[in-house]
């Protein structure tokens, strides 16, 4: 056999080969891999490389080192998740690298980054007083996990004690002038109330570059034709205010009436409104 | 505007609270929330159902605005 026509076979052969594996090797990003990661892989594009421009001149070998390679891999991607030892042999474990505020130069140094390098990775997470951080962690990839000081942390409905609404995702509905029917159905309604929905809004279908559906089932347009102004989806601020008015209308005629019975039973009305837009708003307010 | 169209208003201003609630509750993700929409309903029927009576007795005691 000719020499290119050889070279030509091994290359389309180890050019599938690792287009199966490929995918078996996992889908984690390059940033996140370890340097066992990395190290493996580029063993395996060597050999391959190798392989193919003869550098290796029996072939039945080079594939058995590839091959046993790949299983050594195998054996101990299979170890890693049985086992945490291994685990962390091979991947390392997290170290500590601020502590209650105060940086651990000991650790620091293990990890093998300086303190410049510290200061612009927490630069980078947008934090740039050491004094707001209260712990840090180098995860085993290289990357710095932080957890600022309770009161540098972001502001959440649950500090303010405030009661919200669950939500569910919104659901995209139509697509580039498609009703995506998938999504409607796990929303639970059909196209006849979507295209009820669209007519209320007054655009056409064909029009509508993108509609969503929130968990109350209120319907978000983006038009193709961003000159038409669309009405923006009121009927929550609307409802609390009809509540309010039919609670203020309720004491009025509490006030107005001459009827006793009738003045106490209005009252009690206007209390029993006024309860429900209580229970009601944390649901209509987020 | 007389009491009598006033108290109506407000009856047709509860019905359509009740109904846009009505329809929250049927889209609404949460099993808690669906209840406690239930219940809102349930109470603001109630209230519509006393209205009613009131709106009734108005009636008979001034037949000239009657029509409802």
């Amino acid at each position: 056999m000719e020499e290119w026509i050889q070279v030509i076979l091994k290359v389309v052969g180890l050019f599938i080969f690792l287009a199966i594996i490929l995918p078996i090797i996992g889908r984690k990003p390059i940033s996140a891999m370890t340097s066992f990661d990395f190290i493996s892989g580029f063993v395996i594009a060597v050999l391959i490389a190798l392989i193919i421009t003869n550098v290796v001149e029996n072939v039945i070998l080079g594939i058995v080192a590839l091959g046993f390679w790949l299983l050594a891999i195998g054996i101990v991607r299979y170890l890693i998740q049985k086992s945490k030892w291994v685990h962390d042999h091979f991947y390392g474990t997290e170290i500590v690298i601020i502590k209650e505020g105060k940086v651990l130069e000991e650790n620091l140094h293990s990890t093998g980054i300086t303190g410049e390098e510290l200061l612009s990775q927490l630069r980078r997470k947008s934090i740039f007083q050491l004094a707001d951080v209260e712990f840090a962690v180098m995860e085993a990839n290289g990357d710095i996990s932080i957890l600022p000081k309770r009161e540098m942390q972001p502001l959440t409905p649950k500090d303010m004690r405030m009661q919200v609404s669950t939500i569910r995702e919104p659901q995209t509905v139509v697509l580039d002038g498609n009703i995506l029917d998938e999504p409607l159905n796990t929303i639970g309604v059909n196209r006849s109330w979507l295209k009820a929905e669209i007519d209320k809004a007054g655009v056409t279908l064909d029009n509508i570059f993108i509609a969503q559906v929130d968990s109350m089932g209120e319907l978000y347009i983006d038009l193709f034709n961003d000159s038409i102004q669309l009405p923006v989806p009121t009927t929550k601020e609307l409802l609390m205010a009809t509540l309010n008015k039919i609670e203020a209308d309720f004491i009025t005629f509490s006030l107005q009436t001459q009827n006793k019975r009738w003045k106490k039973e209005y009252n009690q009305m206007a209390l029993k409104i006024k309860e429900i837009t209580d229970k009601l708003e944390p649901h209509l307010k987020t | 505007m007389t009491v009598a169209t006033q108290v109506k208003q407000t009856y047709g201003n509860l019905k359509g609270a009740l109904a846009t609630i009505q329809t929250y509750q049927l889209h609404h993700p949460n099993p808690e929330t669906k209840r406690l929409m239930e219940e809102c309903n349930t109470d603001l029927q109630a209230i519509i159902d006393a209205l009613s009576i009131r709106i009734k007795e108005i009636e008979q005691e001034e037949q000239q605005f009657k029509g409802f």
